[in-house]
């Protein structure tokens, strides 16, 4: 029997520059390659050297959709080093602007990236002429998460605002309440995003995942906690490297993450919807409910509604904290500079983000290590696209390869941040 | 006048990828030779939000860099709303976003589409990392600055 071949050779709606080549003969997958040719960006040496304040700042530059994610986690870190620990009000806007995040970055994939595979759609452009209200829709929340991020961050794409102890500045009771009426209609928005997501058709494809996320023991994880699995991890931060290690391949500028001795593992909206489900709120967990998910889903097609499940989420956090928040006295706490090492772990979109750095007595950095959510999850990507072609091999030529950048799709990648970029290619003998 | 329509001009580009960035520079050198009432925007965050900005005005101009492979400097006019723009003219704003003729045609289906939408064109040599416009580009800044004005300047007087 012939060969055949899959080749996407520059993948469309994903955030940086990849392919995907697979090759099958006799009816069998015989090679997969997820192929990341965006070139590396150096983020880890050219930290080496700068002060442990400009991490925040200099790691936001890797992603213009999750500048917030590398802010935290980068923050976070560096508190650890030194000692600190960002509580109350402080605590409580790192989750918000977070919040905003979120809502930001599920919309557009949601809505701009994802749902185009879905109805049928080349892209967004095409699928609002025939359903102009939705896409309208998707706009209006990405906006609403990218104006909760300038309200805290002073812009929206690489924010100004955030700093190692905290903010520069903060907002009045007042200046945060303007927020409420946007994130109750985009509350509503989300509910109905949930509600239409759920009407998609979606393969049947369902596999035995390792999910791995941040988890916290009163609050769906955002910013702060353990990193857990359904599989026995619980660890604390700290620990990451000890569990987790990078692996280079010659088909990728990007490394692959792996759990030590045991392999691929799955990070970002459906790790955090499996192991935290009792943990979302109420309004969410109903959503979910309602759109047929059960507090477990291992249909990775499915995770455009866990991802409206978490905007639906990411709108009622935002609120509550609105509601909560009293002004702190100061925008920051202190950090002074200790020499130690210090690791930051949050939860990106698309999945988890660790940082590691180690700095000397005055600050400066010595190293730094940065695993981003797409690392993590390529291993797992090639995985599904692995078992998922074999037993789709009866559909025509283009709608095989049409799957085959869904699936990627699934994992809303940002092949920017895992190199510190897509193309397909479907090979059948 | 009451009934002169609203304008807003944008430089669209990135002004760190060298030639890339002649858009927000017409931009800048365009706000001091015109009525204060034309607004001119020289920074926008996001190719997407351009939509939500131009739903506030009549008329709006656009200029950015383009990539057609003729003369750098070489000037392009196009009328949006009339004339089919060229695909493969127009550079991605960013990797995260869509392009000019895809923010048009999304805008267009939305229904959210500027009474009047002008695009100049400047043709770009060098869009490497870097601030430095290519010489060519460069002396481009006042003729189509100049072309803008004038072009201004006839609203006004077919509207008094």
């Amino acid at each position: 029997m012939k060969s055949k071949f899959i080749k996407v050779d520059y993948l469309a709606r994903v955030e940086g520059e990849g392919g995907l080549h697979i090759k099958i003969k006799d009816n069998k997958v015989t090679d997969i390659k997820f192929n990341i040719f965006e070139p590396p960006r150096f983020f880890e040496a050219f930290l080496r050297g700068r002060k442990f304040t400009e991490a925040p700042d200099i790691t936001a530059r890797i992603c213009g959709i999750c500048p917030i994610a590398y802010q935290m986690s980068s923050a976070n870190a560096m508190e650890m080093a030194c000692g600190v620990k960002v509580e109350g009000a402080l605590r409580a806007l790192r989750r918000l602007i977070y919040c905003g995040e979120w809502i930001e970055s599920h919309a557009l994939h949601v809505y701009m990236l994802h749902a185009p595979d879905f109805l049928g759609y080349d892209d967004a452009v095409r699928m609002a002429a025939d359903h102009p209200d939705v896409v309208k829709q998707g706009l209006k929340l990405k906006k609403i998460g990218n104006d909760l991020m300038i309200l805290l961050g002073g812009r929206e794409i690489h924010p100004i605002n955030v700093r190692v102890g905290g903010f520069y500045k903060v907002p009045t009771k007042k200046e945060l309440q303007k927020m409420i009426e946007p994130l109750k209609w985009a509350l509503e928005a989300s509910i109905k995003t949930v509600r239409f997501v759920s009407t998609l058709k979606f393969p049947e494809f369902e596999q035995d995942y390792e999910f791995v996320s941040v988890c916290h023991d009163t609050e769906y994880p955002i910013h702060e906690g353990r990193i857990k699995s359904n599989k026995g991890i619980d660890i604390a931060v700290s620990d990451f490297l000890d569990v987790f290690e990078e692996q280079q391949v010659s088909h990728s500028t990007s490394l692959h993450a792996v759990v030590k001795e045991r392999g691929a593992y799955h990070v970002g909206p459906m790790a955090r919807y499996n192991l935290n489900f009792d943990q979302l709120t109420p309004l969410a967990q109903k959503a979910a409910v309602e759109a047929g998910l059960g507090p477990e889903c291992k249909n990775p097609f499915k995770s455009i509604i866990v991802r409206a499940v978490e905007l639906v989420f990411a709108c009622e956090e935002a609120l509550r904290i609105i509601h909560e928040y009293e002004m702190p006295d100061q925008p920051y706490a202190d950090v002074t500079p200790k020499a130690g090492t210090g690791h930051g772990a949050t939860e990106a979109p698309r999945g988890l983000l660790y940082h590691k750095y180690e700095i000397d007595s005055d600050g400066v950095i010595k190293t730094a290590r940065i695993i981003a959510p797409t690392s993590q999850n390529q291993k797992v990507i090639e995985n599904d696209l692995a078992a998922f072609v074999p037993m789709n091999l009866k559909l025509p030529h283009d709608d095989l390869t049409w799957q085959c950048e869904q699936a990627i799709r699934n994992y809303d990648p940002c092949i920017s941040c895992s190199c510190h970029f897509l193309k397909l290619h479907l090979e059948r003998e | 006048m009451s009934d002169q329509k609203s304008i807003l001009i944008v430089g669209i580009g990135n002004p760190y990828r060298c030639d890339d960035g002649i858009g927000p520079l017409i931009a800048k050198h365009l706000g001091n030779m015109i009525p204060e009432k034309v607004d001119v925007l020289a920074d926008i965050k996001d190719g997407l939000s351009l939509m939500d900005l131009w739903e506030k005005y009549d008329c709006v101009y656009l200029i950015d860099a383009v990539k057609s492979g003729r003369a750098p400097g070489r000037m392009y006019r196009f009328d949006a709303l009339t004339e089919p723009l060229p695909q493969n003219f127009f550079t991605n704003y960013s990797t995260h976003s869509i392009n000019i003729p895809e923010i048009i045609a999304l805008a267009g289906n939305l229904n959210l589409l500027p009474e009047e939408l002008i695009i100049y064109g400047v043709e770009g040599k060098d869009f490497s990392m870097g601030k430095e416009l290519s010489e060519e580009v460069r002396l481009s800044i006042s003729s189509v600055a100049g072309c803008i004005k004038n072009e201004l300047e006839k609203r006004e007087l077919s509207s008094a």
